[in-house]
């Protein structure tokens, strides 16, 4: 399974988006990430955002599985930014620093999935494991794009550099490697990327789980959070009060099995309250028509165990002789 | 006494641009069609040559200036290089940062890396095969929407002079230029020193 967590989303009818998805499907990516880009204040009506993608994009693409996603540029260090909002209509939030004070800022507090620092300009500030490990350790991924870098010098001069860099202070790990492709031809095959990776100081290994484990783990854990209670317990079944059953239906079901299997079992224990796990207001449903039914079991000719092997004994010599 | 190492890597040019006006080709006919017929082993040498030069300087070139086009198939745009094993990444990333063949958006993706130039042959070969089949099922999921015969038109505009039975022929042509190939170049690779 392979991953590329950052094409920009433009429209549905835009030919180049679909040539790029359709290019990279053939270049055997799996997992597409749809990304929209804010600057600024965030809108207040976000879903209004989040549904211009629609949820299945590309029907024509079967193999590939699409998710949604967000970029914050974050430009003030003033604003708060409202990110848990977002994660429940996207699948992943990611912020994008525009300075070292931000940068600190989305490593220790931010409530985001990713950074994507952009690495094709130049940054007045070092990276510093320091900063870099705080993210790493609650679980933040940084992401680095390679398209630029394809398409123009100066940014591929700029990304081997801020990449060597990110790489050398992260020590190689929550590195999330993804393109940014605006046009199908700026992308490239997962085992090509690796390699790139590793002319950045990444090894093979570190490579590959950037580009598969490490937006696998993005993607995971940003459905966690959304759907369980601070990331740590999630309601899989309702369990607790069954849904009620209108109670036509119950019956109907009830004197079918009634007339089946169920009925003969209740005779032969003998138990009528005795009954199974069924869902309560079904058996409640059953009750008066059971009741009757065994009521007349239990006047006295209950059968004792040897009845029982008897009769049990019987009908196995009666099918033999079938 | 030492044997020189080598790496075989086998390559396959994509060319992510869907032609204009002409008539509706499956998808990924579009993407792995025919080279330009001017592509050939020793202009294609040059194109990389001058990519690794541009990456990564005298430098580079010096280090992985030595490679060798093993065979090149223009029909479905496969080849397969050698380098020598310390330099291979470097050859490969000069191969991901190219972006065009004369004039025209292509990618280069590297399928398989290998030991021994056999091994990549039949990689090859089943490529071309895999490739062939998904063609097939595409086109005809499209005729079961609309006719169209757009196969055979992108072989005859692609490769102006020899387009005689495109899509069967193509998997049957390759293995005989294989063969032919394979006497050429077994030559030299089990030099000692």
């Amino acid at each position: 399974m392979f991953y590329d967590l950052n094409i920009p989303w433009t429209s549905k009818d835009d030919p180049e988006l679909s040539r790029t998805i359709a290019f990279l499907a053939e270049l055997g990516y799996n997992v597409i990430a749809l990304n929209q880009t804010i600057t600024g204040k965030i809108p207040a009506k976000i879903a209004n955002v989040a549904n211009l993608i629609p949820e299945t994009p590309f029907p024509e693409q079967t193999s590939i599985r699409f998710l949604r996603r967000v970029t914050i540029v974050l430009d003030d260090p003033s604003q708060n930014y409202g990110l848990s909002s977002l994660s429940n209509n996207f699948d992943i939030v990611a912020v994008r620093p525009t300075d070292e004070k931000l940068l600190l800022q989305a490593c220790t507090s931010l409530e985001c999935d990713l950074i994507s620092l952009d690495l094709s300009v130049r940054h007045p500030f070092h990276f510093k494991y320091k900063v870099l490990g705080q993210a790493i350790s609650r679980g933040i991924r940084f992401e680095i794009t390679y398209a630029a870098s394809i398409n123009d010098n100066s940014a591929r001069r700029n990304l081997l550099q801020n990449a060597a860099a990110m790489i050398r202070a992260t020590k190689g790990k929550g590195i999330v490697l993804s393109s940014e492709a605006r046009k199908a031809v700026s992308c490239r095959a997962p085992f090509d990327v690796i390699n790139l990776a590793t002319l950045w100081g990444l090894n093979q290994e570190k490579g590959k789980d950037a580009i598969s484990k490490g937006p696998r783990a993005v993607m995971l854990q940003a459905k966690i959070k959304r759907q369980s209670h601070r990331g740590v317990i999630e309601v899989v079944e309702g369990g607790g009060i069954p849904k009620p059953v209108s109670k036509e239906v119950a019956k109907t079901t009830i004197s079918q099995k009634a007339a089946g299997k169920r009925k003969a079992e209740i005779e032969e224990k003998g138990t009528p309250n005795n009954s199974t796990k069924e869902s309560t207001p079904q058996v409640d449903g059953a009750k008066p028509d059971s009741e009757t039914a065994v009521g007349e079991d239990l006047s006295e000719n209950r059968p004792t165990k040897k009845q029982r092997k008897k009769e049990k004994q019987a009908a196995k010599k009666a099918a033999a002789r079938a | 006494m030492v044997r020189v190492k080598q790496r075989y890597l086998l390559f396959s040019i994509l060319y992510p641009s869907v032609p204009n006006g002409g008539p509706a080709i499956p998808q990924s006919m579009a993407f792995n069609q025919p080279s330009p017929s001017n592509l050939t082993r020793t202009s294609l040498a040059a194109i990389i040559r001058n990519s690794i030069s541009y990456n990564f300087g005298d430098w580079g070139m010096g280090q992985a200036g030595s490679f060798v086009v093993k065979y090149f198939s223009g029909a479905t745009s496969t080849g397969i290089l050698r380098i020598t094993r310390e330099n291979y990444r470097i050859l490969w990333a000069a191969l991901t940062y190219i972006r065009e063949l004369y004039g025209q958006p292509a990618v280069f993706k590297v399928v398989r890396v290998s030991g021994t130039i056999r091994k990549a042959e039949l990689e090859a070969i089943k490529l071309a095969e895999e490739t062939i089949r998904r063609v097939k099922r595409e086109q005809k999921s499209m005729e079961a929407n609309k006719s169209g015969r757009g196969v055979a038109a992108v072989f005859a505009s692609g490769k102006a002079s020899s387009a005689k039975k495109p899509q069967v022929a193509t998997v049957e042509d390759e293995e005989d230029e294989m063969i032919v190939d394979i006497v050429d170049s077994s030559d030299d690779d089990d030099d000692e020193i």
